[in-house]
């Protein structure tokens, strides 16, 4: 299961490099390339960290140490009644 | 063009994961059109009564009942419902359940468990009556085939739509009615009971169908509950009061003495009530109105009732009656159950809420001291067909 | 200066998709946070909160007034100079993003709870996420469109769902008005200019930039808030008046339950599938609009010629991430009551002002050139 989900994001993921890199070099835009496979590099690693089951982090967790010192404000202003 | 082609293709091949939904084929769910739930030592004894397809559905009679039941028993309802796979060929489809019966045991006990259960899964639908097995078990109830709809589970349904509009002692709840009426601190629900009447042996076979008077279902007056657990019976009459102060009387039937010898039946129709809470010196008082439309159905006796006078008097002596029943259901209420039934807690929680607030903590004893005035007014309509009673002496 | 959008858009179509977006963002679990705040006081909240929100409406419709040709993060780098403002609008993008995986998990955790409970929810998440790159990958105009054609039809089936509730409704359940004094009401509005008023800061990447005529899309983009704030009027009221509001507190999808208790002639019953089609679209609105925003802001921080090459990159990681965007359900319900006021309340007011404060700074002293 778990080789065939991360086959599927490589697939996707070659899939993907075949169809526009050859476009961004023909249009001479190296900008866009670095953006792309950087993306791209960065999201295929994850997936297949994710279906590995390790921890990829929450970027909800981000924002909630962000307002932590808040937190227990909120709590009682929203406490029932 | 090209990219536009990938990515229906992407999505294409997405398409093949979704037939591993759990879709289900009719062929292999098994409808189930009633719950019944017992008590049991090892917590409840639940019966499933499913529908059987081949017997209703098919165009040539088959001689076999239109439902069977399966029962379990366990420790919680999740348990019992999974647990009954081992019996059922096939997984319990619940959205079709048109009645729970539930034991009187298992009433007295609490809902509270049962209620949870069947409002948080996606399983449950909530259009379906609560009823009260009285004086037999629930197992019992819907074993047994009825007449015309041979379905129990459907047949307790019809009926209460059915009694709910025609005789107003009868009525019963759904689910989320039933739910905000134990939640609230100031009502306590009413269910409808049901017994097995006229019984015979084989009730629980299509056999006795042959039978022109086979025993049958009934449904009795209402249950009185305190929160969630049933407490005690009102009879016809108590239903009838508790219902009208309710406001979910539509149509009914009185029978009212006029004098000594004349007894006139009346058909009640339109019904309306208006519950006010007025304040006196700080306490709250309820003032219940009610109005309905009459029309006499029965008279007999010699008494003419063209006559406004006698009209009027009639009206009196019915209004009085009323209101005897409405203080004799509220006395017994009061005094004997001592559980709001009629709302008047969340009455007052509405129009005063702060007076409410203190007496809602401590509103068990708050209700047996509470003020209550009827007032009853009614207009008699029409007579029906006749002037006068049919029979009569001429002179 | 950097115009790399060409897009043109209509004033009512702003106007359709601020009220579809206002709508949006949580119309099936709105109810049940704000019946818990306010009990049967909602409609008062929502009223009150209708109110307010003008203020911050006129903020990012003058904002986008003042600065025309920009967009939000190009107002960002503007105002906030280079490193500053790079690092606000990294996280501006991060937020863009973190809200519609979230949009998503709503959709999925629904569909899961509901429907299909013993399947898993990835499928249906990139289901979900395919179509969304594909919405993004057309361009804005086309969803704008889209959402013109949607919304006759979504309007039309919730005018029809409530007309059907009426036999249902126990207007009893709106009583006592004000049993606890204001402040259940005030938290109620809180919670609802946070939910439906703020989020509307996202559309200011398209607001100024996309339209010739910038007094009617300011116009436009009022009228579509006030048109999504009176449907969610309609909504949360309906949901208190059906079930009572001490029921709705309790369940998760209360908008769901109340349309399952639609009831006409036997006919018209267990027609919630409809009220799932209307959530499901309006969630697509909601998804698309914080995805636009992030994806379009990504493509302006870096100065991209064309923002498209990023959708299906971050498509993947938005799948990625939607799978525990939330948890679970109680660190969902933790961080709505907890986190996402405060976050919407910087997003959606701290920063629009100071840029508006900013703005106004610079008009006044491009006027007087000292």
């Amino acid at each position: 299961m778990v080789l065939i989900v991360i086959l599927l994001i490589l697939g996707f993921a070659a899939t993907l490099s075949i169809v526009e890199i050859p476009k961004l070099l023909r249009t001479k835009s190296y900008k866009e390339l670095c953006v792309f496979s950087l993306l791209l590099a960065l999201g295929v690693v994850l997936s297949i960290l994710k279906s590995l089951e390790v921890e990829i982090g929450n970027p909800s967790d981000l924002f909630a140490w962000i307002y932590s010192p808040l937190e227990d404000i909120m709590e009682s202003l929203t406490k029932k009644g | 063009m090209k990219a536009k082609a990938l990515f229906v293709l992407l999505i294409l091949l997405l398409f093949p994961l979704l037939s591993s939904c759990s879709v289900r084929e009719l062929n292999t769910i098994s409808l189930v059109t009633a719950l019944g739930i017992d008590k049991d030592e090892a917590g409840y004894m639940v019966t499933y009564q499913t529908l059987n397809a081949k017997a209703v559905a098919s165009k040539k009679s088959v001689n076999e009942s239109s439902f069977f039941l399966y029962t379990e028993k366990g420790n919680d309802l999740g348990e019992i419902e999974r647990r009954t796979t081992t019996q059922a060929a096939r997984k319990m489809y619940f959205e079709h359940v048109r009645s729970v019966v539930i034991g009187e045991d298992v009433a007295r006990d609490g809902l509270k468990e049962i209620l949870d259960y069947l409002f948080r899964t996606n399983e449950f639908r909530s259009d379906f009556y609560f009823i009260i097995a009285k004086g037999t078990t629930a197992n019992q109830i819907l074993s047994t085939v009825t007449p015309i709809q041979s379905i129990s589970g459907i047949q307790l349904f019809e009926s209460i739509d059915n009694s709910k509009i025609w005789w107003a002692p009868t009525n019963s709840l759904k689910t989320v009615e039933l739910i905000n009426d134990i939640n609230a601190k100031g009502k306590s629900p009413a269910l409808a009971g049901v017994e097995l009447y006229q019984e015979a042996e084989d009730m629980a076979t299509i056999e006795k169908l042959k039978d022109s008077n086979p025993g049958k279902l009934k449904l009795t007056a209402l249950g009185a509950f305190h929160n969630d657990k049933l407490i005690g019976w009102l009879d016809e009459s108590e239903s009838l009061a508790l219902n009208s102060i309710t406001g979910k009387v539509k149509n009914s039937a009185a029978s009212v003495d006029y004098d000594e010898n004349t007894h006139v039946s009346l058909a009640i129709k339109f019904w309306k009530t208006k519950i006010k809470v007025s304040l006196s010196d700080g306490k709250p008082v309820v003032n219940v109105i009610l109005s309905a439309e009459m029309s006499i159905t029965t008279v007999a006796g010699d008494v003419d009732f063209t006559d406004q006078k006698k009209l009027n008097k009639l009206n009196s002596i019915t209004n009085k009656k009323i209101i005897g029943i409405c203080k004799k259901t509220l006395g017994k209420a009061q005094n004997e159950l001592k559980t709001d039934i009629f709302g008047f807690g969340e009455s007052i929680h509405r129009a005063y809420p702060k007076v409410w607030n203190k007496l809602k903590d401590d509103w068990d004893t708050e209700f047996t001291k509470l003020q209550v005035n009827f007032m009853v007014d009614t207009i008699i309509m029409d007579m029906g067909q006749n002037l006068k009673s049919i029979i009569n002496e001429e002179e | 200066m950097h115009r790399m959008v060409k897009t043109k858009l209509s004033p009512r179509q702003l106007m359709i998709l601020a009220s579809g977006f206002s709508f949006g963002t949580t119309p099936l679990v709105l109810p049940s946070s704000m019946a818990k705040l306010a009990g049967p006081d909602v409609w008062l909240s929502i009223l009150f909160g209708m109110a307010t929100g003008m203020l911050f409406i006129w903020i990012y419709a003058k904002l986008g007034e003042l600065n025309p040709d920009k967009t939000f993060v190009e107002d960002i780098k503007l105002y906030f100079g280079k490193w500053a403002g790079g690092l606000v609008v990294v996280l501006f993008i991060i937020s863009a993003l973190v809200l519609t995986d979230q949009a998503v998990w709503y959709m999925g955790d629904f569909i899961h709870t509901e429907f299909v409970p013993d399947f898993p929810v990835l499928p249906i998440h990139v289901l979900f996420i395919a179509v969304l790159a594909f919405a993004l990958w057309c361009g804005v105009e086309t969803m704008y469109r889209t959402t013109e054609l949607l919304f006759a039809f979504l309007f039309t089936f919730i005018i029809v769902a409530i007309l059907m509730l009426i036999p249902n409704m126990k207007p009893e359940n709106l009583l006592p008005v004000m049993e606890k004094g204001v402040p259940p009401v005030l938290k109620g509005s809180i919670l609802y200019i946070a939910s439906c008023v703020l989020p509307l800061v996202f559309l200011n990447m398209v607001y100024p930039v996309c339209f010739e005529n910038v007094k009617e899309s300011k116009k436009a983009l009022f009228k579509g808030y006030l048109l999504g704030a009176f449907t969610n009027l309609i909504t949360v009221t309906v949901c208190v008046i059906v079930m009572g509001s001490n029921l709705v507190s309790n369940i998760r999808f209360p908008m769901f339950i109340t349309s399952k208790e639609i009831n006409i002639f036997v006919i018209f019953s267990r027609i919630e599938a409809v009220t799932f089609s209307i959530w499901m679209s309006v969630s697509f609105i909601s998804a698309f609009s914080y995805a636009y925003a992030g994806i379009f802001g990504l493509a302006q921080l870096l100065k991209m010629k064309n923002y498209k090459i990023l959708v299906l990159p971050i498509g993947l990681l938005l799948a990625v991430y939607s799978l525990n965007i939330y948890t679970n359900t109680s660190y969902q319900i933790k961080w709505d009551m907890t986190v996402w006021p405060l976050f919407s309340f910087t997003l959606g007011f701290i920063l629009p002002l100071v840029l508006l404060i900013m703005s106004i700074i610079r008009k006044i002293k491009g006027k007087n050139p000292i």
